[in-house]
């Protein structure tokens, strides 16, 4: 068969099977994994917060920020990447028991920019 | 306008200089017959010298933007983030790479003279600017096997709207007759059905690793709709390719059938520069999350 005509009667097949039983992936960095995970009630306060993204990140840009009830900020130093460019930590304060607010804001090694936020409980919460 | 499109009203421009340049010298050096290379060369020089021009002008501003869409910040401060963009990310090692070629690129256009090996250094010059375009989208993020197919993707969408439009410029600028357009042209059509097949292959690939299993994803994400309107706009060029191929190829010693096919020729490539124009915008859209 000639390619034009391979062409024609071909793409749609190709379309339809380019739209099923394939999983998502990255470009433009997004959180796979956090710690703490968005919505956990933790115990004891943890030492840091770490996000781990889907594509690699720069260090130039990358923020992360936990604030209080009040938009205190708690952490300690600046995040750091780390893991293949993969993870952004950041130490934090001792956190009294609370809702902690997590900013996030990457530049993924495309150049392209996105950011995030979401809330952790320390102890029981609500405070 | 959001910083996507900022990003991308600067990237389209950039993308057409590269992917043309590249294209339509590779239709100088690969499809159009010996004795007449020279004229094709020279009906195709003041395209490569606007395109040069245009890019080397738009480098230093795709710089500044990208940088400002980095930082989050407006362009004017953005201008004290250059120095640790281009030390510090791999968006400034690219552009560092890529300004020099561009400057090249320029210095060749400009340069007198109108012989295969000039066009040969433009060409190898442009695809080395459009591999770098690999090497700053979002293919990067995937490994390896996804910048070869976005690389193959760009080099199979610069070989077919450079044919196309290599024809016309040799037929209605170079006016190089009605003998060379009846040689050419099914040369055109032939290249034209390759790098297709090409196209859609290496697009299905992307669409894959960008969409997920959710067909949804077309419609309820900007990503998904971008790409549906690109392929559709892709669809009416083929289209018209298809008529050319089947209803005027035949009679292409008629001239009657000639002038159609040059019509629509221009037109599959002013519908070719819009496809690139959203190839630019799927390139700054974040794929569906």
């Amino acid at each position: 068969m000639k390619p034009l005509n391979l062409l024609i009667f071909g793409a749609p097949l190709l379309l339809a099977a380019s739209i099923t039983s394939v999983p998502a992936a990255s470009a433009h960095a997004f959180p796979e994994q956090e710690t703490p995970s968005a919505g956990q009630r933790l115990a004891a306060p943890p030492s840091e917060v770490t996000i781990k993204f889907d594509a690699p990140i720069e260090q130039l840009f990358a923020k992360l920020e936990v604030l209080d009830a009040n938009g205190k900020p708690e952490t300690i130093g600046p995040p750091e990447v780390g893991s293949g460019a993969l993870t952004l930590s950041v130490k934090l304060a001792a956190l009294k028991p609370g809702d902690y607010t997590v900013k996030w804001g990457v530049v993924c090694i495309d150049s392209h920019h996105t950011e995030g936020s979401y809330l952790f409980t320390v102890g029981g919460g609500g405070g | 306008m959001t910083p996507i499109g900022e990003r991308a009203i600067v990237a389209w421009p950039l993308l057409v200089a590269e992917t043309l340049i590249f294209g339509t010298t590779a239709f100088a050096l690969l499809l159009a017959p010996a004795p007449q290379s020279k004229g094709i060369a020279s009906a195709l020089t003041p395209l490569w010298r606007g395109l040069a021009l245009l890019a080397a002008l738009l480098s230093p501003l795709a710089l500044l933007v990208g940088t400002a869409n980095m930082a989050d910040v407006s362009l004017r401060a953005a201008i004290s983030f250059l120095p640790q963009v281009l030390r510090e990310t791999h968006f400034g090692h690219v552009w560092s790479w890529s300004f020099p070629l561009t400057l090249a690129l320029l210095v060749l256009a400009w340069t007198p003279g109108r012989g295969p090996l000039k066009t040969a250094a433009l060409s190898l010059v442009a695809g080395a600017l459009l591999l770098l375009v690999s090497f700053s989208s979002h293919a990067i993020d995937r490994g390896r096997i996804a910048l070869i197919v976005h690389f193959t993707h760009e080099v199979a969408a610069a070989l077919w709207i450079g044919a196309i439009l290599g024809l016309w410029f040799g037929a209605v600028r170079g006016r190089l007759g009605s003998g060379w357009i009846r040689r050419i042209a099914p040369r055109v059509s032939r290249v034209a059905g390759w790098t297709v097949a090409t196209l859609i292959l290496s697009g299905l690939y992307t669409a894959y690793y960008s969409l997920g299993a959710d067909p949804y994803r077309l419609i309820d994400s900007a990503y998904g709709r971008t790409l549906v309107e690109k392929v559709c706009a892709a669809a009416l060029v083929l289209l018209i390719g298809a008529y050319n191929r089947y209803c005027l190829m035949p009679a292409v010693s008629e001239s009657s059938a000639q002038e159609r096919l040059l019509r629509n020729v221009g037109l599959e490539s002013l519908l070719l520069i819009g496809v690139l124009g959203l190839a630019a915008l799927l390139a700054n859209t974040p794929p569906a999350h």
